[in-house]
């Protein structure tokens, strides 16, 4: 079954949790992807925000989830360990190759041309 | 990273236990399936800060920022039902009130009109507690068919049938119990009713909201039944 066109967009915070998840592996939970991002972009993000981006990944069929091992320092509770789905990686592929025809030949630092590019 | 620290270590900090209350209120809050992940990740982390700095207040404030700032998305998110359960509330309290203004005591209730607060009512709070894109979903899927839909969706869709059959049968059950109420205080108002076949006929009639809920519950199941058996995991 097919995704509809509408489910099948990508926020930007969607795209950073991509990636971490991708990034992390086989060890990708929500605290580890909070810690993650936090390490490499620092942005401080709730875990409340991380786990409703995860569950709306997973509706979407990008993401998809598997519960871990329940342990005391957590209060007896188990994992739920994420990992992105080959949907997910094909998704993510479209975004980087649009991102890259969009940013191709673009400057920011250069000043803006008489007639702003006209 | 500190997520990889050794759990020996955590041990050392076992009796460290998060705010109760704050945990009360994130529970609350968040959908059940993520609630046991989430407060285990929180707790998990809270211990890790504990361990790296040694000073509870950070961590505390650390944990009761987590908490407020969670439960504030997740109340944002569910404003959409907040909003339907309002809205729904309100117009059958809207509908009850027309019917005691405008007609016989308890009598409007009674006839088929009540499908007007028996069917939006319903319907506004199934949608509320799933989505009005289930609903098409649910809607389209019952009556054709179509294969653009993800399993997570048609899962949707099937709930929204079984949430608002639901409804129908308890929004059917308070309208009765009203009916009924409003039926005793007619005929306490006007005795001479109570002669004769009407006092059972008006009783009778008290069922009819039920009597409608009922047969919405079952059609609205019949439609999850189809979908489930279709397009659910058995089907694929």
């Amino acid at each position: 079954m097919k995704q509809t066109g509408k489910n099948s967009s990508l926020g930007e915070f969607e795209h950073i949790v991509l990636l971490t998840l991708i990034r992390l592996g086989d060890q990708a939970y929500g605290m580890s992807v909070r810690s993650k991002i936090n390490q490499l972009i620092k942005r401080d993000i709730s875990i409340g925000a991380i786990y409703t981006t995860l569950d709306r990944l997973e509706d979407k069929g990008y993401v998809k989830s598997r519960l871990g091992e329940a342990t005391a320092r957590r209060g007896g509770r188990a994992k739920k360990y994420f990992s992105v789905t080959a949907s997910g990686r094909r998704v993510l592929k479209e975004v980087r190759a649009n991102l890259e025809v969009l940013w191709e030949g673009v400057q920011l630092s250069a000043p803006l041309a008489a007639g702003n590019g006209r | 990273m500190s997520w990889e620290r050794p759990v020996q270590e955590a041990a050392k900090d076992q009796h460290c236990v998060p705010p109760r209350i704050g945990s009360l209120l994130l529970e609350f809050f968040v959908p059940v399936r993520l609630r046991e992940p989430l407060l285990g990740d929180l707790e998990e982390e809270f211990l890790l800060k504990i361990q790296h700095d040694r000073r509870m207040g950070r961590a505390y404030r650390w944990y009761w920022g987590q908490v407020l700032k969670s439960a504030c998305l997740f109340i944002w998110m569910q404003r959409g039902t907040a909003m339907a359960f309002f809205l729904s509330v309100l117009f059958f309290l809207f509908v009850l009130t027309a019917a005691l203004v405008t007609a016989e005591f308890g009598l409007w209730l009674l006839s088929p009109p009540v499908l007007l607060a028996l069917v939006p009512t319903s319907l506004i709070l199934g949608i509320g507690a799933t989505s009005y894109q289930a609903a098409r979903t649910a809607f389209r899927l019952s009556f054709s068919e179509s294969d653009e839909y993800s399993p997570a969706q048609i899962s949707l869709a099937a709930r929204f049938l079984h949430v608002t059959g639901n409804q129908f049968l308890l929004v059917g059950g308070v309208t009765f119990f009203l009916g009924v109420i409003l039926v005793s205080i007619g005929f306490s108002q006007n005795p001479e009713l109570l002669n004769g076949g009407v006092r059972y006929a008006r009783y009778g009639m008290a069922l009819l909201p039920l009597f409608y809920g009922m047969i919405f519950k079952c059609l609205f199941y019949s439609a999850e039944q189809k979908i489930t058996w279709k397009y659910g995991p058995a089907a694929e």
